[in-house]
């Protein structure tokens, strides 16, 4: 396999709609040829330039192999922006400059005016000079997280379709990949509710 | 989503509190709900947030200690027994989150059950209720007694039988809750679908975001309270969400 | 449809539950059904006995006593209105004597010419008899004896014995099945003549012209006919044999009514059971639309289908049980019944009480159990209580249900009320006063669940408290079964003590009859007919010029009426200390004898009861020349009759009814001179033609009779009690199947099996002991009510005795079936593996 023909089938397959620049493959080749994991040969072409014909060594058989085998279950990033958002949302709350009741929000129950419509952003709604509260932060999440969750489904098994986007591998996977995560943060979002309500007293 | 005048369901100021005096528990509490026709709604909430109760209230269940239901416009304070087990027969269908089904009867049985209960001719009843499962995806399953059956399956016969009256609206309470992801995401799709080719109204109480995030509009119930309702906004097209979630 | 194959299937799921249910109905089916079968079957065999000898005759004409009387009277019958045929009819009572002993046959002395216009003569081989030395049998009776055409026949009439030659053999049915087959066919003239030369008939039998009514024709032939001879229908004779057979009756009864609540019992439990197992399943129908009503005709019609096959198995086990009882009361009778035959009304009872009783058992927890909501039903984690938490009605129910057989005992002991009424009141009342102890059980569990559980934890440790635990948990459960144990006890215990009460009282009447060393007779009349072959008055002279003789008396038997009642009258000559003395019930003992010889009469106390008659007043008795006022001298306890007896002094009663010859010698040896006695007799009846039996032999006779009563009294018992123990089995099983987690979790934590076993055996004796308290109680009344009832239905006071013995073995009995019970389902929790006990559902 050549420099190019590697380059058409990451960008095909594993990272679609993505390009690679064609000095990191051969950035890469190079590192893999240093290590021993590849070997070069030299073709000779009548018409075109030559290339150069990576073949995979030994060597490199292993490492492959080791790589795929090992699993990678390494905890995403902990230094998340929404757990940022709920600390300092609870400590200006604490301080009596960020705590919105969600009675307030309750209160407004009329048909789609309830609470802010879907997406609303935080100082969306009434108490311009309060921020919003740990709730309020918990609640927009959540809800972009639905919205979210929502699109994917759709995505997944949209309405009238015969062929669902998720028809091609690739795509369900991600699709599954990120609702999944989403998931997970919403629940994420239940237990940051549970355990902020649990200190409250 | 058609917007009917007259809801499905009209719940307003249910309360409900179980027991008096100190031990007293209000399970729901001043809670209004409406469910349009061809809706399909998800009630979400810690457990023990009253969501069950809530349901059992909008389907004629359980008495609400104050407050109203309305169903198809009519009132259940209303009516006796025997009206209000006639309404749950024709009008709503049920499905609990386990013990659906009666375990000596085949699943063509339990299907037919309420049809028959309702007077149908036993062999009109079948027929229906072979339909039924087979929009279930059942139809190789029909004889197979729930102890045969999966808890994916067993939960499509109890979707079959409460769909077999051709119900106003399906009320489910947590009909994933004992099922795998995928199983129970099975399910889901099943309403969903039920809801987008046949128009049925469906109201569901789960605990899954994500099944939850496959209705409509998504109630949360704070301590027998709804604290927020979020109405869905129709889905971007598929390639936009793929080239967001790709960064 | 699905609802009906649901029930189904459900009770095929559950086949020990469903044969519980169905065990305890057919119980109560099959004594109810055994018991009328058999005292149907006695009745009807009375009645048919003389209708099936009456042939197509509508009416007879007989002498009051059912003497003989003077046959020209057939002339003047036949040329009355209405009549289109009058035949005579003489019978004698004979003893067929053939190799194999003697037995009692019924010759029947007709007119050949003129009999076939009342009775069929099929022959199976042979012909009519031509002359008085011919005779025509049964073929059955043919086969018995090993008799052919052409044979002779020994018979021995009063007159004594002759030998007849078989001329004909008669096909079954017709005349030829009167007295059981026992009979034999042969001129006017032979019949007389083994009667002793006694000229005349003993019956005209009327056939009535079609188109003339019955009645009318019977009316005017009764103004016709010369004082003392009655026109009747043939099964009017059947009276005598009815009346003795009252006071079995009523044993029965009460027995068949105290099965009927036992069954009903049964059933409730094991449907409450059914019920609480099914919760949830109901929850799901109501919930997907199944209203009230549905719900009650669900179960109303399980509780119909297990009732109904209840009664179809009950009718199988009653069929059993009547054979066995009519058995019994053959021997009690000392009569041939013919065998069982299935009549309509019992069947009918059966098919109606049998689903009846199951949907009145069942109506009330239906309905209560219908009116739950669905979510009550479905949390049953929450509803579990509402199931098993007696209402607050139930101790006053109870001893309300209970103050009805207090009354009627009372009634029945200070006498005040119409004692028949009253006796028919007792088996209602019974039946009352055990659904009120049952309905009590909850309240004396309840009170003794504190010293139980003390007890049982210091015999079984731990084990012994958490079973307590248990039963208290399901409450109605255990006290259903607790109740059924307790019918048990009060049958085992209450029942078996009156009847033994019975049994101890015939053997002592049997003891009074003592002062004779040994009766000569030819054979015991049986109750139906009164009739047997006698002997003559001149045997007297014989009998007592024998040396070794001290006293001699003598006994005869025929049939009369008093005051209208037919009864059987006792002429007996007792010139020693005669068994009537012993038995006098009211009146002056000492100059019994005397007052009788001066032509008063002596009357059994059933009957005196019956027309409520005192000593000094005086009684109407039919006699040979009219009806005619005699004066009461005292009332006696007797068995004979059934206590429908009417005693006269020897010289009386042949004077007034004519009566000649006589049934039995009853005979007291001189001192030290018994076995002299018994040769001397013995050689006098080969020459005479008669039986010597000592009074050992007889009482043996009696004791057997006794034996059998008492051998099916324990049968019954048992039965009662394997149903107790099923149910006992059910209970347990169910506390097992619904604690299978729990018990799995004990296993799992420290119990050993050892210990499962013991609590669940230790639940078992804890209901057992509990069960005792009622039982012995309804027990206690139960003996008394049927001592006071024997009373109001005999006139004569029994002791009330109890018999210890039998109190410790109902006691011993009900705890060890209890523990015996239990011992299924000990096994099945000890079993059971830790890991599948915890994961079950
Ligand atoms: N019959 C009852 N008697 C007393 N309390 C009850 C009863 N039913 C419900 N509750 C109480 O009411 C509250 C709400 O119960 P509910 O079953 O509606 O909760 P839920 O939201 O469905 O919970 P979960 O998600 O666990 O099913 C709980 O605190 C519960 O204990
Ligand atoms: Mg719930």
């Amino acid at each position: 396999m050549h420099g190019y023909e590697l380059k058409a089938a990451y960008e095909s397959d594993l990272a679609a709609g993505t390009t690679l620049n064609a000095g990191q493959v051969y950035q890469t080749l190079d590192r893999l040829l240093r290590d021993g994991l590849v070997t070069v040969r030299v073709v000779e072409q009548s018409v075109r330039p030559d290339r150069k014909v990576y073949t995979i060594t030994d060597a490199g058989r292993a490492s492959l192999a080791e790589w795929l085998a090992s699993p990678d279950a390494s905890p995403p990033a902990v230094r998340d922006e929404m757990l940022i958002k709920l600390l300092v949302a609870r400590r200006l709350s604490r301080a009596g400059v960020g705590d919105r009741p969600p009675a307030a929000c309750r209160g407004e129950t009329s048909d789609g005016a309830r609470c802010g419509a879907a997406g609303g952003g935080p100082g969306s709604t009434s108490s311009a000079e309060k921020f919003a509260g740990p709730n309020e932060v918990l609640r927009n999440e959540r809800r972009a997280c639905m919205a979210r969750l929502h699109e994917i489904n759709a995505a997944l098994h949209p309405r009238q379709a015969k062929d669902p986007a998720g028809g091609d591998v690739r795509t369900r996977l991600l699709l599954e990949l990120a609702a999944l995560r989403l998931e997970a943060q919403v629940k994420w979002l239940d237990r940051c509710e549970a355990i902020l309500r649990g200190e409250k007293p | 989503m058609t917007t009917d005048p007259i809801p499905v369901i009209r719940g307003s100021a249910l309360t409900r509190t179980f027991g008096d005096g100190a031990a007293a528990v209000t399970a729901v509490s001043e809670v209004d709900i409406e469910v349009q026709r061809g809706e399909f709604v998800a009630v979400m909430g810690p457990s023990g947030c009253g969501k069950s109760t809530l349901l059992h209230l909008l389907a004629g269940l359980d008495p609400p200690t104050s407050g109203r239901v309305m169903v198809d416009g009519r009132d259940l304070a209303d009516m006796d027994d025997d009206t209000l087990t006639l309404l749950r027969r024709r009008r709503i269908g049920f499905v609990f989150q386990a013990f659906n089904l009666l375990d000596v009867l085949t699943a063509r049985e339990n299907v037919a059950l309420p049809l028959e209960l309702d007077g149908r001719r036993p062999a009109d009843a079948d027929a229906r209720a072979v339909a039924v499962l087979e929009r279930v995806g059942l139809s190789d399953r029909l004889d197979h007694t729930p102890r045969d059956l999966s808890g994916g399956e067993q939960q499509r016969v109890a979707l079959a039988r409460a769909l077999v009256m051709e119900p106003l609206v399906l009320m489910a309470d947590e009909p994933t809750g004992n099922l795998d992801t995928a199983t129970g995401q099975a399910i889901t799709d099943l309403l969903r679908s039920l809801v987008d080719d046949a128009g049925q109204t469906v109201l569901m109480v789960t605990h899954n975001p994500r099944h939850a995030s496959s209705a409509d509009r998504i109630l949360h119930m704070r301590d027998g309270r709804l604290v927020d309702e979020q109405r869905m906004e129709s889905p971007r097209a598929a390639e936009a969400l793929i080239a967001e979630l790709q960064g | 449809m699905i609802v009906q194959r649901y029930s189904r299937r459900y009770m095929r799921r559950r086949p020990g539950r469903t044969m519980l249910s169905v065990s305890g109905i057919a119980i109560g089916v099959a004594a109810i059904f055994g018991i009328s079968l058999t005292i149907g079957t006695t009745r009807n065999a009375y009645q048919r006995m003389f209708s099936e000898l009456a042939g197509r005759a509508e009416l007879e004409i007989v002498a009051s006593g059912y003497g003989a009387f003077d046959g020209d009277l057939t002339r003047l019958m036949a040329n009355a209105p209405g009549v289109a045929a009058a035949v005579p009819v003489a019978v004698a009572a004979a003893a067929l004597t053939s190799a194999g002993g003697w037995s009692a046959i019924q010759v029947l002395g007709v007119d050949p010419s003129r009999d076939g216009l009342v009775r069929d003569y099929r022959f199976y081989r042979g012909r009519m008899f031509t002359d008085g030395n011919e005779v025509v049998i049964p073929v059955a009776l043919a086969d018995r004896t090993g008799v052919k055409v052409g044979d002779a026949l020994g018979v021995m009439g009063s007159a004594g014995s002759v030998s007849l030659r078989v001329s004909g053999l008669l096909e079954g049915g017709g005349a030829a099945a009167f007295n059981g087959g026992a009979v034999a066919f042969t001129s006017l003239a032979a019949a007389q003549r083994l009667n002793g030369g006694a000229v005349g008939i003993t019956s005209i039998q009327v056939v009535v012209e079609r188109d003339a009514r019955p009645e009318e024709v019977q009316r005017s032939l009764q103004s016709i006919v010369p004082a003392g001879m009655l026109v009747q229908t043939p099964a009017a004779r059947a009276a005598l044999g009815e009346a003795a057979l009252f006071g079995t009756e009523r044993g029965l009864g009460v027995l068949s009514v105290v099965s009927l609540v036992a069954g009903a019992f049964v059933i409730l439990n094991s449907f409450l059971m059914g019920l609480s197992e099914r919760t949830r399943s109901f929850a799901l129908m109501r919930a997907l639309g199944m209203t009230r009503s549905q719900v009650v005709r669900m179960l109303m019609g399980e509780a119909a289908l297990v009732g109904a096959i209840g009664a179809v198995v009950g009718m199988g086990l009653g069929m059993a049980l009547s054979v066995v009882l009519n058995a019994i009361v053959a021997g009690v009778l000392g009569a041939a019944l013919p065998p069982i035959r299935l009549t309509w009304p019992p069947v009918a009872l059966s098919v109606l009480l049998g689903p009846g009783v199951a949907v009145a058992a069942t109506a009330l927890p239906a309905r209560r159990f219908s009116v739950r909501s669905p979510l009550e039903l479905l949390g049953d984690r929450r509803a579990a209580g509402l199931t098993e938490r007696p209402s607050a009605w139930l101790p006053g129910a109870g001893l309300a249900c209970l103050l009805f057989p207090i009354l009627v005992t009372a009634a029945l002991v200070w006498n005040r009320v119409g004692s028949e009424r009253l006796v028919s009141l007792l088996a209602p009342a019974m039946a009352s006063g055990l659904i009120g102890a049952a309905l009590l059980v909850p309240g004396i569990f309840a009170w003794l669940c504190r010293p139980l559980e003390r007890g049982l934890t210091r015999v079984a440790g731990t084990e012994g408290r958490l079973a307590i635990r248990d039963l208290r948990r399901h409450r109605i459960r255990s006290s259903l079964t607790i109740a059924v144990l307790a019918i048990c006890v009060v049958v085992s215990f209450g029942f078996g003590n009156s009847m033994m009460i019975s049994v101890d009282d015939v053997r002592q009447w049997v003891d009074h009859v003592t002062p004779y060393d040994y009766f000569a007779r030819r054979l015991w009349p049986d109750v139906g007919t009164m009739s047997a072959p006698t002997m003559p008055e001149s045997l007297e002279g014989v009998l007592r010029s024998l040396e070794s003789v001290d006293v001699v008396d003598k006994l005869c038997w025929a049939a009369t009426r008093v005051n209208g009642v037919v009864v059987m009258s006792e002429i007996g000559s007792y010139s020693g200390a005669g068994p009537i003395a012993q038995e006098v019930a009211e009146g002056d003992a000492a100059g019994l004898y005397e007052r009788l010889e001066s032509g008063e009469v002596a009357l059994g106390s059933v009957l005196a009861k019956k027309l409520n008659v005192r000593p000094g007043q005086t009684v109407t008795v039919q006699t040979r020349a009219g009806q005619r006022p005699m004066r009461v001298a005292g009332i006696i306890s007797s068995y004979t009759g059934g206590g429908m007896t009417l005693h006269l002094a020897w010289p009386v009663g042949v004077d007034t009814l004519g009566v000649s010859g006589v049934h039995v010698w009853m005979l007291r040896a001189a001192p030290g001179r018994r076995q002299a006695l018994s040769d001397a007799l013995r050689r006098l009846g080969v020459e005479h033609g008669f039986h010597v039996q000592s009074m050992e032999q007889f009482r043996a006779t009696v004791d057997g009779a006794m034996s059998g009563v008492v051998a099916a009294l324990w049968v019954i018992i048992a039965f009662v009690f394997v149903v107790a123990s099923l149910g006992t089995v059910n209970t347990l099983t169910m506390n097992v199947i619904e604690q299978m987690r729990q018990l799995g979790l004990m296993r799992a934590v420290a119990m050993t099996r050892r210990q499962v076993r013991r609590m669940i055996v230790s639940a078992a004796a804890a209901m057992a002991l509990t069960s005792l308290v009622p039982g012995v109680a309804m027990g206690f009344l139960l003996a008394f009510a049927m001592g006071a009832s024997h009373h109001a239905v005999t006139g004569y006071h029994v002791d009330m005795t109890i018999h210890y013995s039998l109190l410790a073995v109902t006691v011993i009995g009900a705890v060890a079936t209890a523990v015996a019970a239990a011992l299924v389902p000990a096994q099945r929790a000890a079993s059971m593996p830790i890991i599948e006990a915890i994961r079950y559902e």
